[in-house]
């Protein structure tokens, strides 16, 4: 489990949480304390994805941490560092 | 009851809804109506498949035919 695949799922986690906070607001639209936790839940959300970009770099095509064009500077999905001819 | 505003969605608990109606109706059937209480903690509720204790109904597979 590395740092990396460990804050992915922590993202997912979050997201998770925040799309069933979500529904439950689409039949409970009053309901503030869902609310608030869903607002809370998203500002999390941002938190952790602004963390893995300073790290890892994009975390989809399209984010505003990083430019639109971030992703030519991280590692090709083969190139894992195994290989010896690693430029 | 109590007003507030939270980015433009007004919070006022119109009226108290009780999980079933006043008076339901014979030959009907009613989904009760789900109350907000504890949550699950994010990850928790990623595994478990869902956030809302009341809907964590995993399948055990128990009872007489399954071995």
């Amino acid at each position: 489990m590395t740092e990396q695949s460990r804050l992915l799922k922590k993202i997912s986690a979050y997201k998770f949480s925040a799309w069933e906070l979500h529904i439950f607001l689409d039949t409970h639209p009053d309901n503030c304390e869902a609310a608030k936790k869903l607002e809370r839940t998203r500002k999390m959300v941002a938190e952790l994805t602004a963390q893995y970009e300073a790290k890892y770099g994009p975390i989809a095509e399209t984010n505003e941490q990083t430019s639109r064009w971030a992703w030519i500077t991280g590692p090709w999905p083969w190139e894992n560092g195994t290989e010896e001819d690693d430029d | 009851m109590y007003e507030e505003m939270m980015e433009g969605q007004s919070c006022k608990i119109t009226e108290i809804i009780t999980p079933l109606p006043a008076n339901p109706v014979v030959a009907m059937a009613y989904v009760p109506y789900q109350k907000y209480g504890e949550v699950y903690a994010a990850e928790k509720g990623l595994e478990t498949g869902t956030i809302f204790p009341e809907l964590d109904k995993p399948f055990l597979g128990a009872g007489r035919g399954a071995k």
